[in-house]
């Protein structure tokens, strides 16, 4: 009996068991093959929803469900205490989980995330409105719905984040909404950005640039947030910036999983050291590493994370089966970028061909809409 | 800066959301003093913009022999 443990359940954790469950069906009936999910958590967040409900343009309830009837039945899925995982030991092929439970595996799949960290930006926690947290993106709705007009400064705290055009998407659809509330002439909307433009990609960075300017959105970079004042509403950057605020939105610092840290096997922002073409852990060939959970310079992403889920997959079946051959990752990243609430345009890319954005329109908000809705039954089961 | 301590090596030399100066920005803060990283890139028109953003954030840069035909810097905080 073979046991492959995939170790989170969010969006890549989720369309990796599926896909293996599938791919190796016979093998998990006949008893050869076990596949087990680990999550302390037994509901699923769609987290590139939670922008839609920070704006108030998606109900809360609407992008999360239960995680056990989105797995194949084929797959064993433990949460709580038993899923709440406290070690991960590489060397010796097992994790522990909470319930004091020791697994083993013969092939582990990390895919446990990214996550917020709060306490590298003096009076951001205090201060910063974000849809990258679920609770956090209903705050968010009361403020923009109360917003009055004033100064909205969208900031991006450091580099890389999850969803890196959701920044860019915050701001244009924020404009879009005060706009059609009448409220845009009485509002400043200022972004910021830790290195030079709004967006790493030249070509992306362009298009961007041009939509910004075209809308009278302001772009203050680089700027590196250094601290928050919660009660002055102030925002500082280490280049010696500062910008009094009425609403102060954007993405908190990011950092890898902390039983990744706990358990030694990542880097200081607890990344997982990770080969960008095979997607193993390096010098561990039985760990595969997917989505944000990667210190590969890569977007960190759900789409990222589905395209790399077809090589996990591929390549533990053929470790298990052999005579498949190997597949490598070659960098592809899908990304609707939302340009205001009924127009988007989206990038593709992978390591070798940098995107080159579209046009805005209304037929990729509407892609981007359907993609959306067809997240729970399409892509999580990974049906396709 | 061949005394001093490489953290990582990062292959800068594909398409990434982040943008070669932001994913250097993010390693460049975890830099503790004598410590640096490698960076492969993919032109030499990012090797101007990373060595332009250097200058201005302080960082030490050295260049090295090219790996595979591509641009090779050493960053480091002094």
């Amino acid at each position: 009996m073979k046991r492959i443990i995939v170790a989170g359940s969010g969006i890549g954790g989720t369309i990796v068991a599926n896909r293996l469950a599938e791919r190796l069906r016979k093998e998990i009936d006949a008893g050869e093959v076990e596949i087990v999910a680990v999550d302390k958590s037994d509901k699923h967040i769609y987290q590139p929803g939670q922008l839609f409900v920070g704006l108030g343009l998606e109900d809360a309830s609407e992008i999360v469900r239960d995680e056990r009837p989105l797995l194949n039945r084929r797959v064993k899925f433990v949460s709580g205490k038993a899923g709440e995982m406290t070690k991960i030991d590489v060397n010796e092929h097992s994790i522990t989980t909470a319930d004091g439970k020791i697994h083993k595996y013969d092939y582990l799949v990390l895919s446990t995330g990214s996550h917020n960290d709060w306490d590298m930006v003096p009076g951001l926690k205090d201060s910063l409105h974000t849809a990258w947290d679920y609770e956090r993106a209903m705050k968010m709705r009361e403020a923009v719905s109360s917003f009055q007009g004033g100064t909205a400064v969208i900031n991006v705290a450091r580099l890389p984040h999850k969803c890196p055009v959701g920044p860019l998407e915050n701001t244009m659809m924020f404009d879009d909404l005060m706009r059609r509330r009448g409220l845009r002439d009485k509002t400043r909307i200022v972004y910021t950005y830790p290195v030079q433009g709004v967006f790493g990609i030249p070509n992306v960075n362009k298009v961007m640039l041009k939509l910004f300017e075209e809308k009278g959105i302001e772009v203050i970079s680089p700027f590196t947030v250094k601290s928050v004042d919660p009660k002055e509403r102030i925002i500082e950057s280490n280049e010696g910036e500062k910008i009094k605020f009425d609403l102060l939105m954007g993405v908190p610092p990011a950092m890898g999983a902390k039983v990744i840290g706990d358990s030694g096997i990542g880097d200081r922002r607890n990344w997982v050291p990770t080969d960008k073409f095979t997607l193993q852990m390096k010098d561990h060939s039985d760990v595969y590493v997917m989505g944000d959970t990667t210190d590969i310079p890569i977007s960190k992403a759900g789409s990222t994370a589905d395209f790399e889920s077809y090589v996990v997959t591929h390549n533990i079946a053929n470790d298990i089966k052999g005579n498949m051959g190997k597949r490598h990752y070659d960098g592809s990243v899908f990304c609707y970028i939302a340009t205001g609430v009924d127009s988007a345009t989206y990038i593709r890319f992978n390591y070798n061909n940098p995107p080159v954005p579209p046009p805005p329109s209304y037929v990729h908000w509407w892609g981007k809409i359907m993609y959306n809705n067809a997240y729970w039954t399409v892509t999580a089961k990974a049906i396709v | 800066m061949s005394e001093r301590k490489l953290y990582k090596k990062l292959d800068l030399s594909g398409s990434s959301c982040a943008g070669p100066i932001g994913e250097v920005s993010g390693v460049f803060e975890e830099l503790a003093k004598g410590e640096f990283i490698e960076v492969v890139l993919g032109d030499q028109a990012t090797k101007r913009d990373i060595m332009a953003w250097a200058k201005r954030v302080g960082a030490m840069v050295e260049e090295e022999a090219p790996e595979g035909g591509k641009p090779r810097l050493l960053i480091g905080r002094a």
